[in-house]
């Protein structure tokens, strides 16, 4: 589907929504919770590092769409103005477990990453996978959601900057700090340099 | 490999994300009607201010006749017309019914005649319903009529009403009537309209019932525009409506009944000379309604420089006519934001104007006056805006 026409079904979805048009509003909400959750699913994924509160995470995040969806105002489209929403409820989630745990474990963080036990270095990559969020607790939230979204969930610096309310620089900036933190955790933990040698990440 | 490859994203199981969806969508009524989230502070703020000056309008004035008893109104040879602050009810002679407002709403119950509301639009308050025998019309902001006689009719002037019998709904918009003699939509036809206005006319009284049914668009005089900001405005291309005094409004059809004398509103030909003003038009556009605004919403964002700037007055202008004074105000902010120097930045500020000063001349209104009146160059519209400022 062109950009375009993308724009114009969030546009008539958006609506429905509101009402504003013909049509069930509940079906519409279905609609946009379908086409948006998997979006929505991976970028909270990428920067909490597994499925720990997700459901309560992604509901409190359509919530808001919904519940803001009047002041979308269709200058920015609305996959990017609900990923706003998502990297907000990313920081606050990040905010209650620091809260909640003291010192960062590694058992602690990452209670659900995926393993495909038939691929080869299976081990490995859980290992390093739980190691890599465990370096990505300590750093400061900004620079962990800046890493997780362009190094990990594949988004351009400008993307980031977009969703995460920062400048082009600021994000450099935050990414480039996270990469040398974890370059330095990666010294100490030749898992995690295993890991991130592979990754190409640092 | 990338660390993306890294680091799959596990899928919830499809039970629980169909248990999730059903937790999202049942916040979605409530969501998407509610006011936005608001911080403590300007509540607050906001309640001791209301709190000061409703002690001090107690202190000064009589109540405004919104009471909690109902308010039972049986009209004269000469009709009778109740202003309920939002919502206006002109009704014809020997009209009997009664108003009561439960949790903010408001309930008509008519008991036999002819009544014609003009509604503003109720965004988020409760709403307004006529109860006429066993059919409940539901408003959500429009001009319509309602004649108990004993059938009941349900014309419609502007937007759209639910008309509500035996549990069945049916939807009445603009240009149609409704008759519980059949329980069918039908257009208000254009014969039937002329016959109805003829006065005197035997046949046209056989046909239409009643000749205080009007056909149409039942007020072509805007006194009122306050409370219908979200009805469509006239076309400002089409020729200027022949005032007519307040309260005759979709009752004097028949031309032989004496108009009520007009309320006094000093600020009448002030808003009379505000209307006055045409509303430059926007851009033209392929498509009409909703498609023409997401036309100008989609061109308003790939757009860039004066292009932009247009179909963001286009997207006002669109939605200002469309009855969304409310999605009208913002884009019309955007604009002034992102193009302060515009084009078309005297004929946003102007109709910018116009949106806040509809209800009534407040400190928004005067705010916005002010503003215009620094920067325009139009002496006579800057005179009109002088004017707007002094209304303190």
């Amino acid at each position: 589907m062109s950009t375009q026409a993308a724009y114009l079904e969030d546009v008539v979805l958006v609506e429905r929504c509101l009402g504003r048009v013909t049509g069930a509003q509940e079906a519409a909400a279905r609609d946009l919770f379908r086409r948006y959750r998997a979006r929505v699913h991976a970028a909270l994924y990428r920067i909490l590092g597994g499925n720990a509160d997700m459901e309560d995470l992604l509901q409190e995040t359509f919530v808001q769409v919904f519940a803001s969806l009047k002041s979308w105002r269709a200058e920015a489209s609305l996959a990017t103005w609900i990923d706003r929403i998502a990297v907000r409820v990313a920081y606050k989630a990040i905010g209650r477990r620091r809260a909640r745990v003291d010192q960062p474990s590694l058992d602690g963080v990452t209670p659900e990453l995926p393993v495909h036990s038939d691929a080869p270095g299976a081990l490995l990559a859980k290992d390093g996978v739980r190691r890599l969020y465990a370096a990505l607790d300590r750093l400061p939230p900004a620079s962990r959601v800046a890493f997780a979204l362009h190094e990990i969930d594949g988004r351009s610096m400008a993307e980031v900057a977009e969703v995460t309310g920062a400048s082009v620089t600021a994000t450099k900036l935050r990414v480039w700090r996270a990469r040398r933190a974890l370059e330095a955790a990666a010294a100490r933990d030749p898992v995690l340099r295993e890991f991130l040698r592979d990754g190409g990440a640092a | 490999m990338s660390l993306r490859d890294r680091v799959p994203v596990e899928d919830l199981a499809p039970e629980r994300w169909r248990h999730l969806e059903q937790r999202v969508v049942a916040h979605v009524g409530d969501a998407a009607t509610a006011p936005p989230p608001r911080r403590w502070w300007p509540a607050l703020a906001a309640l001791t201010a209301a709190g000061a000056i409703a002690a001090a309008v107690l202190a000064t004035r009589p109540s405004p006749p919104a009471p909690a008893r109902p308010l039972v109104v049986a009209a004269d040879d000469r009709g009778a017309h109740v202003d309920l602050g939002d919502a206006v009810i002109d009704a014809a002679p020997g009209t009997r019914f009664e108003v009561t407002r439960p949790d903010g709403g408001v309930r008509v119950a008519l008991a036999t005649g002819v009544v014609s509301l003009e509604v503003a639009p109720r965004r988020g308050r409760p709403p307004l319903w006529v109860v006429a025998d066993d059919v409940t019309v539901r408003v959500v902001g429009t001009a319509f009529t309602v004649r108990r006689d004993p059938a009941v009719a349900v014309e419609v002037s502007h937007g759209v009403v639910q008309v509500e019998r035996a549990g069945a709904l049916v939807a009445v918009r603009a240009g149609e009537r409704w008759s519980s003699a059949d329980g069918v939509v039908a257009a208000i036809a254009a014969a039937d309209a002329v016959a109805r206005t003829a006065a005197g006319s035997a046949d046209a009284a056989a046909a239409a019932g009643d000749d205080r049914l009007a056909g149409g668009p039942a007020i072509d005089f805007d006194p009122l525009a306050g409370r219908r900001a979200g009805v469509a405005p006239p076309d400002p291309s089409s020729p200027p409506a022949t005032p007519r005094p307040a309260g005759t409004a979709g009752r004097d059809h028949g031309g032989s009944k004496p108009a009520p004398p007009p309320p006094a509103d000093p600020m009448t030909d002030l808003r009379r000379a505000l209307a006055a003003q045409p509303i430059p038009a926007g851009p033209p556009t392929t498509a009409r309604g909703a498609e023409a605004i997401a036309e100008l919403q989609r061109a308003s964002v790939t757009e860039r420089g004066p292009a932009a700037a247009t179909a963001l007055w286009g997207l006002a202008r669109a939605q200002w006519t469309s009855g969304r004074p409310g999605d009208a105000l913002r884009s019309l902010d955007a604009y002034l934001r992102r193009f302060p120097a515009g084009a078309e930045s005297d004929a946003v500020s102007w109709l910018r104007l116009r949106l806040l000063c509809a209800r009534d001349f407040d400190d928004a209104c005067r705010a916005a006056a002010h503003t215009y009146a620094t920067r325009t160059g139009d002496a006579t519209r800057r005179a009109l805006a002088v004017r707007v400022t002094e209304t303190r």
